[in-house]
């Protein structure tokens, strides 16, 4: 029940921006994606201590670089 | 070779304030030449200081750094350097002579703005008839000569919804897209900063978009001001571990006249020093230097942060858009996992 009303709130708010009932769907998390994603989040959280680059490139870089998507947005 | 515990891996330096466009949401005010911009002498300088401190990269903004006819030179210099580099332009002065000297200097990325996906929305929001027909033919410059491009849209009330658009009109022109949320800085009307349900939208449509299209096709990611600890929605930046705003620990910032601050977004308040005073390393490595950011303690978090679980490690979202909207760091109320919370969704 709750589900469904949570689910009902996100194609409500995915219509706004044009989206589709099975694009918001694919937008959500679900375990199978929590699993990966928590495993490299803890790889690159690792290599992130020799790394400084890696927080920047995440979180704060004004141009987005291709070259950096082409390795972590493969993965996120 | 300077050391020390913090690296300005990313640098934001706003080169001139002079602009050939009249953006509402520019968080500069940007239009003239402040007179007392960094000469290219002292730029020059500044490149070598960011050399000794580490620095990765850099991006050149504005204003339009492109108007500066130093700009190329200042480029070369990063690029000699070995720094990567790259420019934020609006794309109104690119032409195929400005297009070849980027070729050449063979930049990191090249940002340019589109902030809707019709002439009359992109035009009213910069300020310029014409601009928007001119953008998309600088684009198509850019794909034909290979430079990387990201196109930039700042997202407010007038343009949420031509988001779907706009996608269209830039698949297979663009490398990437980077999505920013309008802040109430500069000279933005408040009325038009997104809601926290808009927002909300904004940040579905870019996780979304991320797994419609590949990275080849279209690198969405949603800016450093969207996201934080959804358990809803996957992640809508690079990488999904948000560790609080880097100001000052992973990045520095310079406005034009060589203040510097540890976000270029931030208000003046929060400049640290002048490098017309002091050596760069001598600021960088003053342990005051974004105090608000390396000394962060939880204690610090306020409003509906104080009591968050994951206040430690988010310190309290965009310190830009917390002390736009707030007034005050640490309680950025333009988060996904309040948001869930306030609407009963988790």
């Amino acid at each position: 029940m709750r589900q469904e009303k949570v689910k009902t709130q996100l194609y409500r708010l995915g219509k706004t921006v044009g989206l589709e009932k099975s694009e918001v769907d694919r937008a959500k998390k679900t375990v199978m994606s929590k699993i990966p994603i928590g495993v490299i989040a803890a790889a690159f959280a690792f290599i992130g201590f020799f790394s400084s680059r890696l927080e920047a490139i995440g979180l704060w870089y004004i141009v987005a670089s291709f070259r950096d998507f082409g390795l972590f947005n493969n993965f996120f | 070779m300077f050391k020390s515990k913090y690296v300005p891996v990313s640098v934001a330096w706003e080169l001139t304030l002079a602009c050939n466009m009249k953006c509402m949401h520019c968080g500069s005010s940007a239009g003239k030449a402040d007179k007392n911009e960094l000469t290219t002498k002292e730029s020059l300088d500044l490149c070598d200081q960011l050399h000794d401190l580490n620095c990765e990269i850099i991006s050149l903004t504005g204003g339009e750094p492109l108007l500066r006819s130093d700009c190329y030179e200042i480029g070369k210099k990063i690029k000699d350097l070995g720094i990567d580099l790259s420019i934020i332009s609006n794309g109104l002065i690119l032409d195929e002579k400005k297009i070849a000297e980027l070729r050449k200097l063979e930049i990191y990325g090249l940002g340019m703005s589109i902030d809707g996906a019709k002439a009359k929305t992109h035009d009213s929001v910069r300020g310029i008839k014409g601009s928007f027909d001119k953008c998309m033919s600088s684009l198509k410059l850019l794909k034909k000569a290979n430079i990387p491009t990201t196109i930039i849209t700042t997202v407010h009330k007038g343009n949420l919804k031509e988001l779907p658009q706009i996608r269209e009109k830039i698949l297979h022109k663009a490398n990437a897209w980077q999505l920013q949320i309008a802040a109430p800085i500069g000279r933005f009307p408040e009325k038009l900063i997104l809601s926290k349900e808009e927002y909300y939208s904004l940040a579905l449509f870019i996780v979304a978009t991320r797994k419609k299209y590949s990275v080849k096709e279209l690198a969405v990611m949603g800016a450093h001001s969207i996201g934080y600890n959804s358990q809803i929605l996957r992640s809508t930046m690079i990488i999904p571990v948000w560790k609080g705003c880097q100001a000052g620990i992973a990045t520095m910032a310079f406005q034009s006249n060589g203040n510097v601050k540890g976000c270029l977004s931030l208000p003046d308040e929060y400049v640290e020093a002048n490098i017309r005073e002091k050596r760069l390393k001598d600021i960088w490595s003053d342990p005051n230097f974004a105090s608000y950011s390396r000394n962060f303690k939880k204690e610090d978090l306020k409003g509906s942060c104080k009591d968050c679980r994951y206040g430690k490690s988010c310190k309290g979202g965009c310190g830009t858009m917390s002390t736009a909207i707030t007034g005050e760091l640490n309680c950025d109320p333009y988060c996904l996992y309040l948001i869930e919370k306030e609407m009963k969704m988790t």
